[in-house]
């Protein structure tokens, strides 16, 4: 009841902290999708750097995100951009770059060869190839990429209010340290909610973006 | 073309380890760890680390397992998709949350940082439990069943070591990134150096043109969070 309380109390602030978060998720996706997709298909193309790429993504990851924002701290102070939004949304663009290489990569290296070779047949070029069969075939797995780094940057993203970036973590932060308990938790339930809404969005998404064929096979697979 | 890439490649690593060193010296880290009345403490958080990680994921292996297990038997393979969303769910609760949410009814203390770790690893240690053990070829399980082994001895002798590959990876993935981050106000594990080091940051530096209430803010915390864990 608390907690109803202090949201109604309080529902400017939340809505505006709310707008930060799903700014800040958006914005970092956004710019790991421009970045992670083109790569990733680049590698299918040469296999040689895919490893090494997926290597290095799977190193970002392993890195705790309190520890890379500790890191990244001295590194992007020199620009004057040690704390903010700025180091906020560099840590969840590289968390984003595995989930969306890896899935990118693996979607386009697992289309079934006969359906390439069928394109090329009809005499489609590289870029035609690439455009009309390999991403349609590719895109829920794409897809699903996307939304695996989509809910753990705003898990991530929560933790970024430590080092002043801001969303929905504030209230989390700030209600620890007030010992405030409703408000600890209207931050997390806010923060829950926006996950889990995010993830059930982005799996209608996926469903409603995956091709009328593949539907068809996936059916007649089961 | 890819021999350049690869000695770039490795140009850059070099240059990046030279600037993470003269910034590591910048910054004073060089400092703080060339003072050995701070090992201790360094070492006490360490152990704390790996013994939250390590309770967490006992736990989380128990349960993990047993999902995995008892989901793949024939009785039960029709509740799988119920019970993956459920284990799901905890994933898709960011851990900053979980731990808010579990402050109000466990406490400040290790026993949060716990439940919170045991929740983000049981999924992917049912997940890839069930993967492995579906992915044992069923012509192995019939040549056991025709041996007459048992069905428990079908899953120890057969199913498990065939599926422990997969298993194992399973293992692996959770927990680093929430073992640090069971840290600060729950449980002081690395936490409070690496938050100290930003504090620290900011003094040594003498960062300029980073907002003056953020840097405040983070004094702040930092000393608030020394007095907190002074406390217990």
């Amino acid at each position: 009841m608390d907690v109803w309380n202090f949201l109604v109390d309080n529902w400017d602030r939340s809505l505006y902290l709310t707008w930060e978060h799903i700014w800040i998720v958006g914005l970092s996706v956004l710019i790991a999708t421009c970045i992670g997709v083109p790569l990733g298909i680049i590698i299918t193309k040469h296999e040689n750097l895919a490893k090494r790429v997926i290597n290095a993504a799977n190193v970002f990851m392993t890195i705790p995100s309190i520890a890379l924002f500790g890191l990244m701290l001295p590194i992007l102070s020199t620009f004057g951009q040690g704390l903010g939004k700025v180091p906020a949304v560099i840590a969840l663009v590289l968390y984003s770059q595995l989930p969306i290489i890896r899935n990118t990569y693996v979607a386009i290296h697992n289309v079934s060869n006969p359906v390439v070779n069928a394109a090329r047949g009809m005499g489609m070029t590289n870029w035609q190839r690439l455009k009309e069969v390999e991403i349609p075939i590719a895109v829920p797995v794409i897809l699903a990429g996307l939304r695996t780094a989509a809910v753990m940057n705003i898990g991530i993203a929560a933790i970024a209010a430590y080092i002043g970036a801001g969303g929905l973590g504030v209230y989390i932060q700030q209600g620890i340290d007030r010992v405030y308990e409703a408000m600890i938790l209207s931050g997390a339930l806010l923060v829950s909610v926006f996950a889990i809404l995010v993830d059930a969005l982005m799996s209608l998404l996926e469903s409603a973006i995956t091709p009328k064929g593949i539907k068809i096979q996936r059916k007649m697979g089961k | 073309m890819i021999t350049v890439l690869g000695r770039a490649y490795r140009f850059a690593l070099v240059f990046l380890l030279i600037y993470l060193g003269i910034m590591a010296q910048q910054v004073g880290l060089v400092d703080y760890l060339s003072i050995p009345s701070n090992y201790a403490y360094m070492n006490g958080l360490l152990w704390e680390h790996i013994y939250l990680v390590a309770v967490s994921m006992a736990f989380a292996t128990a349960l993990g397992v047993a999902i995995g297990i008892v989901l793949t038997r024939r009785r039960f393979r029709k509740y799988t998709g119920v019970v993956m969303y459920v284990v799901g769910l905890g994933q898709t609760i960011p851990s900053l949350a979980v731990l808010a949410l579990m402050m109000s009814l466990l406490g400040i203390g290790s026993k949060t940082a716990i439940f919170a770790l045991f929740v983000y690893s049981v999924l992917p240690i049912a997940r890839n439990t069930l993967a492995g053990i579906s992915a044992v070829p069923p012509e192995m399980i019939e040549a056991a069943k025709g041996m007459g082994m048992p069905g428990w001895r079908i899953l120890l002798d057969v199913e498990i070591p065939n599926a422990m590959q997969v298993m194992l990876t399973g293992f692996r993935v959770p927990d680093e990134d929430r073992g640090a981050f069971g840290r600060g106000h729950t449980h002081n594990t690395f936490g409070p150096v690496c938050r100290l080091s930003v504090r620290d940051t900011h003094f040594a530096s003498g960062v300029q043109g980073t907002p003056p209430g953020a840097i405040a803010g983070t004094g702040k915390r930092a000393r608030a969070d020394f007095q907190e864990f002074n406390m217990f």
